[in-house]
């Protein structure tokens, strides 16, 4: 299965709040970055923390944000950067 | 009315009288019985044995920062190790004897014109395989809440103060990955010799708080 | 917007860090121990992360370890590894050894 990105692609978090165990912040939802790099294929923690085997398991990104664009009122310079982690079915393009 | 214990035997009523739902007041040593007695539990079912957990608690004392500051320094001393060690930092620390298993550790690279801080804010994720048991500071509500909104104002919290110039780049080690920072050598650390090098390199600088200082 | 869930906290407002820090306690260390030692079989880190989760805040609140201990004895529970009177015999047990001892 190919990965539905590529490092350099701009990329948004899907802005939903599904309950349970999720390993995407609330912070970064809804929010664009570019993919810094594919870090591979990891069972699902959605699943894994109900005692599922978390298979198959899901491609994993970790994407870059500017600052600026994740806090309104960020205080720091402009260059600044946030990287997180994001499953793909998390991801969507922006 | 649903009516459940949790871990403490405290009983919780899960209505809307507003009834007086006072938090006891436990000391430590009521955790402390909580080990003791999940020890002897889980051992008397079977589900784990006391060589076990011995086995597991040698491990634990077996990782510390100096494992991490050894491959910095080796990073410092050796181009052609760096270079490895930003490509592939499991490999690279099993060359130095060091099994980081089963973290999938990265390594980001300080430079003069960028700086890394690390922090794990839905819960603690830290590069125990590597550097042992996280600190308290990385544990706590502020670093975790506030490293990611105002990171110079944290780093300064720890006497750390970046020029405007420098990009920071914050990582929060939110899923698989986990981190360590490869700082800068500092000036005036010419001809030191790789256990030289390893002692200033503490555990704030591998999470990015602060700096080596010579 | 209410959806945010206790636990995830970054970006929210704080006090300032204090950067010191202290060795852990040998029944600190022993809580860490017992989660390793279990492993995936028993006790699965992201099975933790959510009985942690779904602490209630003021017991989430707790200091790292204690509430780490909450939210492991929580899960064991459901997952039947021992039930709650298994656990409150061992407790009260435990207790009076520790008793006895002083």
């Amino acid at each position: 299965m190919t990965a539905m990105f590529k490092v350099g692609d701009k990329v948004t978090v899907k802005r939903t709040h599904p309950p349970g165990h999720r390993r995407t912040p609330f912070y970064i939802r809804g929010k664009a970055g570019i993919v810094e790099r594919i870090a591979g294929n990891f069972a699902n923690p959605e699943e894994l923390a109900y005692g599922f085997d978390g298979e198959p398991r899901r491609r994993l990104y970790r994407v870059r944000f500017m600052q600026t664009e994740i806090w309104p009122r960020y205080d720091g310079p402009a260059q600044d950067t946030l990287d997180l982690e994001v499953f793909e079915h998390w991801l969507e393009p922006a | 009315m649903t009516d459940e214990r949790d871990a403490r035997g405290h009983h919780h009523h899960h209505d809307h009288d507003h009834d007086a739902h006072a938090p006891i007041e436990v000391g430590a040593s009521e955790y402390e019985i909580m080990a003791l007695a999940m020890r002897e539990l889980l051992i008397e079912k079977g589900y784990v044995t006391a060589a076990e957990i011995r086995s597991a608690l040698e491990y634990m004392d077996s990782r510390t920062p100096s494992l991490g500051a050894k491959v910095i320094a080796k990073a410092w001393s050796d181009p052609a190790y760096k270079k490895r060690l930003l490509e592939n930092a499991p490999a690279a620390c099993k060359e130095v004897g060091v099994d980081v298993t089963p973290a999938h550790l990265v390594v980001v690279e300080n430079t003069p014109a960028t700086h890394n801080v690390i922090v794990c804010t839905l819960c603690s994720c830290y590069p125990r395989s590597l550097l042992g048991l996280p600190p308290d500071w990385y544990k706590s509500k502020a670093y975790r809440s506030r490293v990611v909104i105002e990171p110079r104002k944290v780093l300064k919290e720890f006497g750390t103060e970046l020029p405007g110039d420098i990009t920071l780049r914050v990582h929060d080690s939110n899923a698989d990955l986990r981190y360590i920072v490869l700082p800068l050598r500092p000036k005036g650390t010419e001809g030191w010799g790789e256990e030289k090098l390893a002692s200033i390199v503490t555990r704030d600088c591998l999470v990015g708080v602060t700096l080596p200082v010579v | 917007m209410t959806d945010r869930r206790y636990h995830d906290m970054g970006g929210e407002p704080a006090g300032p860090v204090d950067p010191s820090t202290h060795e852990a306690e040998p029944w600190q260390k022993l809580i860490t121990a017992l989660r390793n030692a279990l492993g995936d079989d028993y006790c699965r880190v992201d099975e933790l992360r959510r009985a942690l989760e779904d602490l209630r805040p003021e017991d989430y609140d707790l200091p790292y370890f204690e509430r780490w201990a909450v939210a492991m004895v929580n899960l064991f529970c459901e997952k039947g590894l021992f039930s709650r009177a298994e656990w409150d015999a061992k407790m009260a047990e435990v207790r009076r050894k520790v008793q006895e001892a002083a």
